[in-house]
């Protein structure tokens, strides 16, 4: 009897062992990677044993230096770049091809949103140590090489010709190309996995840390590791793909004579837009159209031409004002969680 | 019926239970905490310091090649200097929780600290 109760102690030893031992270890199965590239921070998070991670963060890696290298207007590699700088270049089909998804997006979204900028933010010179304000002459010279027309994709010849004075900006568009892009190497892993990317996110596959994958909406009037609400996404089955992108007028600006600047031009006035919105985060199913969705949205405001699109993308967003009220798409209503009592939601009726 | 369950689960056995959970609570606090908060430096793309912050007495500097300098403090880390323009790097502040991260992209150092915040969300959009 006594050898039976001592036996059974043992066993039972051993399943508690095990799982303090489970305990520990769990949302800790992942392996984290962090790369620069494209001026920003990518940094990947998968749920695999390091050596298969280390392989997929490889191939995530590979593919978005691969944006690197042809679409960048600051890789002195990218046919983007020698386009820039001499008007015309030679460029492969992968190239062009990405150059055209950016522009049928644009197309959709009525050139709210403009590759073809690249004048004008070279003249603020956002990116640079020293941006300025331009003068109005200098906006009106650049104004005339922006428009979606005046850009020509060669396909046959394999070649992107510009304009007279126009320059390529893909960088509204780069991070959410970029993260399509670790979408094509993940997606024949059976692993989960984070991918963000400065500020957009990539989730790939079923949630790790229970039925949701849970994204934290930066507080535009804090920290970069503040967020205001947080919103769960829970999908319908493990082959979850969602992508999550944010502008926000926070993000690089400068002050000059008491007036702050900030980085988000419209392609129309080629000022910094005038709006009350401070950022606007899309949750959509591709990079691409996330990315270009949140700067569309932002520039274009809330409205009806604004929710149209969204709803035409399959797309959700979060719109966060000056005063600290947000409005939210129907579609993540029932996945929003306010972290912040400060902000109140928008009068707006969508 | 009511005889056969006795006779597979007797009291005794259930102060066993008992008493291995609370073994297995104690150890598992014991080993979250052993763990603790560990931070690095990663300097384009490689980590050229791991660091146990839970460990850290005395705030010190980490000054790398790049013109960066990095502090460490007990329980945080940040930027103390950085050579670039903006200095967006200065301005993300402490970092005090897993997960959190901060970069001075011009110089590609990122500082983080590793793991995944149990109360935090997966991921950061913004």
């Amino acid at each position: 009897m006594k050898k039976q109760t001592l036996r059974r102690a043992a066993a039972l030893c051993c399943a508690a062992l095990l799982l303090a031992g489970a305990c520990s270890g769990c949302g800790r199965s992942f392996t984290e990677r962090t790369a620069f590239a494209m001026g920003s921070v990518l940094t990947a998070r998968i749920y695999a044993p390091e050596e298969q991670a280390e392989k997929l963060f490889g191939r995530i890696t590979d593919g978005v230096n691969g944006v690197d290298r042809r679409i960048s207007a600051t890789n002195p590699d990218s046919p983007v770049y020698a386009a820039n700088h001499t008007g015309s270049s030679n460029a492969d089909a992968y190239t062009l091809n990405k150059l055209g998804d950016i522009v049928m997006v644009c197309n959709i979204l009525n050139g709210t949103v403009d590759p073809t900028v690249g004048a004008l933010t070279e003249l603020w010179g956002f990116s640079s140590d020293t941006p300025r304000k331009p003068t109005d002459g200098e906006i009106q010279a650049a104004l005339e090489t922006v428009g979606l027309e005046k850009l020509l994709l060669d396909d046959v010849n394999g070649s992107i010709i510009l304009s007279e004075g126009q320059k390529l900006d893909p960088g509204a568009f780069g991070k959410g190309i970029a993260l399509d892009e670790a979408y094509l190497a993940l997606h024949t892993a059976t692993y989960s996995a984070v991918v963000t990317f400065g500020g957009s996110v990539l989730l790939f596959g079923a949630p790790k840390s229970g039925k949701s994958w849970t994204v934290g909406i930066r507080d535009p009037f804090k920290g970069e590791n503040d967020s205001f609400a947080t919103l769960s996404l829970t999908p319908d089955d493990d082959n979850y793909v969602g992508y999550l992108s944010t502008s926000g007028s926070y993000e690089k600006n400068f002050t000059e004579n008491g007036v702050t600047y900030h980085h988000i031009l419209s392609p129309e006035t080629g000022y910094p837009v005038e709006t009350d919105l401070v950022s606007v985060t899309v949750c959509a199913g591709g990079g691409l159209s996330s990315d270009a969705l949140s700067t569309a949205c932002f520039i274009n405001g809330l409205n009806e031409t604004t929710l149209r699109w969204l709803k035409s993308f399959g797309a959700e967003a979060v719109f966060v004002n000056k005063d600290k009220q947000y409005y939210i798409t129907d579609g993540l209503k029932d996945c929003f969680t306010l972290n912040d009592d400060s902000f109140s939601p928008m009068d707006h009726e969508g | 019926m009511k005889d056969k369950l006795q006779k597979i689960v007797r009291p005794a056995d259930l102060i066993v239970v008992a008493a291995v959970l609370a073994v297995a609570a104690v150890l598992w606090a014991v080993l979250a905490h052993l763990t603790g908060t560990t931070a690095q430096i990663v300097c384009d793309g490689e980590v050229i310091a791991t660091i146990d912050l839970s460990a850290v007495k005395e705030a010190y500097d980490v000054t790398l090649d790049n013109g960066v300098t990095v502090r460490v403090e007990p329980g945080a880390i940040c930027f103390a200097a950085s050579d670039c323009a903006n200095l967006l790097c200065i301005h993300a502040g402490k970092l005090t929780r897993a997960g959190q991260s901060a970069a001075c992209l011009p110089n590609k150092t990122l500082i983080r600290i590793t793991g995944r915040d149990r109360r935090g969300p997966d991921a950061l959009t913004g």
